[in-house]
């Protein structure tokens, strides 16, 4: 019934290069992930600001982020920005869109996150006389985090898986890679079944290491 | 954008429309396919025998860290490997039924864990038979906690139906059709933003559907 011959040769010829442009997925993950969170963390503060204009803003970019396919964010950045004389390489537009998807998720897992922290705490460390500032950073995120820790890695999965949409503008990221590979040995399943195994091993990788953190983090 | 004129013409707003009707109608599809088939993973890990457990496991595990995208072109040329080349577009549907089953089951499970075990156990006592528990009690109960997380999962089964033009899948859907008008108008950023506001409504339609069923008052006098 199969009447299929597997080839690897082609893949294990050309692994160095799968295994680099892996390296280029992990680059796009970290940094959309590090930069989304920095922004989550102002828009879940803001979220709860009573300036009528953040509150706005937020709510507009959570849902935004949330409502629309990330490919189609990524179609935006990519080619719609063009319209303002802005033209991105698929890198910085597929970095930006999927940074920018993060933040609106993140936001969404923070608010949950603050909203659970007891307010009157806020109100103590205030009353001892600490900044804003210090009572955000040193009462209600470090709660807030130990909280939310088991979706935030989700989302840097998600965003690890994310970033193959790089793929359909032509970036060399592991899909990319991937595609450009197989358009040149014509064993398309192979390669295929070799970078989806490279991406459950990144993602195995990254879950240890989340599990690993949060025991040594949030040993308290 | 200094020219307000443009050349989007009726036709391509049609051709938009009919782009909403193909991602509502493989969503709705691979949806309820991949919600009946996740209830059955889920349902068959909640009962822990381990030869189920683990294999149903390793299943959702692997579906979760491979990108869509790789696993519409595996599906797509493994039909091909064993002899059975069928269209991109039904192809398609199988690989969104067997992703979304894997993020079906375990909210599933969650379901079912968040019945007290007493509860099931008192109806067990008052003489219902396993299946009538199930779906007497556990169901009703299990399925007001899951509702809002598989809302948020057909949310993102319709986002992820625009990942099928990579198959190049006919009849278009959304983002496919914008691509074809954006080649010839060479206008992006009005016609992506009109596809945006075309997902955002859709989006919002069923969060609307979903939260009136939840306000139903036979779910309502149930949890609680």
């Amino acid at each position: 019934m199969l009447n299929y011959r597997f080839q690897w040769r082609a893949v294990f010829k050309h692994l160095p290069d799968l295994v680099d442009a892996a390296f280029l997925t992990l680059q796009i993950t970290v940094l959309s992930v590090i930069i989304g969170l920095a922004i989550a963390v102002i828009l879940a503060v803001w979220r709860r600001s009573e300036n009528a204009w953040l509150f706005w803003l937020t709510a507009t970019w959570v849902a935004l982020a949330r409502n629309t396919p990330a490919l189609l964010q990524i179609y935006l950045f990519y080619f719609g920005l063009g319209a303002y004389g802005i033209h991105l390489s698929p890198y910085a537009a597929v970095l930006a869109a999927i940074t920018f998807n993060n933040a609106g998720y993140l936001t969404e897992i923070l608010r949950g996150g603050i909203d659970a922290v007891n307010p009157s705490q806020g109100r103590a460390a205030l009353g001892l006389g600490m900044t804003p500032l210090q009572v955000y950073a040193r009462v209600i995120f470090p709660q807030v985090f130990r909280a939310v820790f088991l979706p935030i890695t989700n989302q840097i999965i998600w965003a690890m898986l994310g970033t193959s949409l790089g793929m359909i503008i032509g970036l060399q990221e592991l899909t990319g890679m991937t595609t450009f590979l197989q358009s040149q040995t014509f064993r398309p399943f192979e390669f295929y079944l070799a970078a989806a195994l490279i991406y459950l091993v990144m993602v195995e990788t990254v879950l240890v290491c989340a599990r690993l953190y949060a025991r040594w983090a949030f040993r308290w | 954008m200094n020219n307000i004129s443009t050349t989007f013409t009726a036709n391509d707003l049609l051709l938009m429309l009919q782009g909403a009707g193909v991602t509502f109608l493989l969503t709705i599809v691979s949806g309820i396919g991949g919600t009946v088939l996740g209830f059955l993973i889920g349902w068959g890990r909640s009962l822990r025998a381990p030869w189920l457990y683990y294999p149903l496991g390793a299943y959702i595990e692997i579906m979760r860290a491979v990108p869509l995208i790789i696993q519409f072109v595996l599906m797509n040329s493994f039909m091909a490997i064993l002899g059975y080349a069928i269209n991109p577009f039904l192809s398609g549907i199988i690989s969104l039924t067997l992703y979304i089953a894997a993020y079906v089951a375990e909210v599933v499970r969650a379901g079912i864990d968040a019945v007290p075990h007493p509860m099931v156990r008192a109806a067990r006592g008052l003489g219902l038979g396993y299946i009538q528990a199930f779906r007497l009690v556990v169901v009703p109960l299990g399925l007001k906690t899951v509702l809002p997380a598989w809302t948020g999962l057909m949310l993102g089964l319709m986002k992820d139906t625009s990942l099928i033009a990579v198959l190049g899948a006919s009849p278009p859907e959304l983002l496919r059709s914008s691509q074809i008008i954006i080649t010839r108008i060479q206008e992006p950023l009005a016609v992506l933003t009109g596809a945006g506001a075309f997902y955002f409504i859709m989006c919002w339609l069923i969060t609307l559907a979903v939260r009136r069923y939840e306000q139903r008052p036979l779910l309502q006098s149930l949890g609680r």
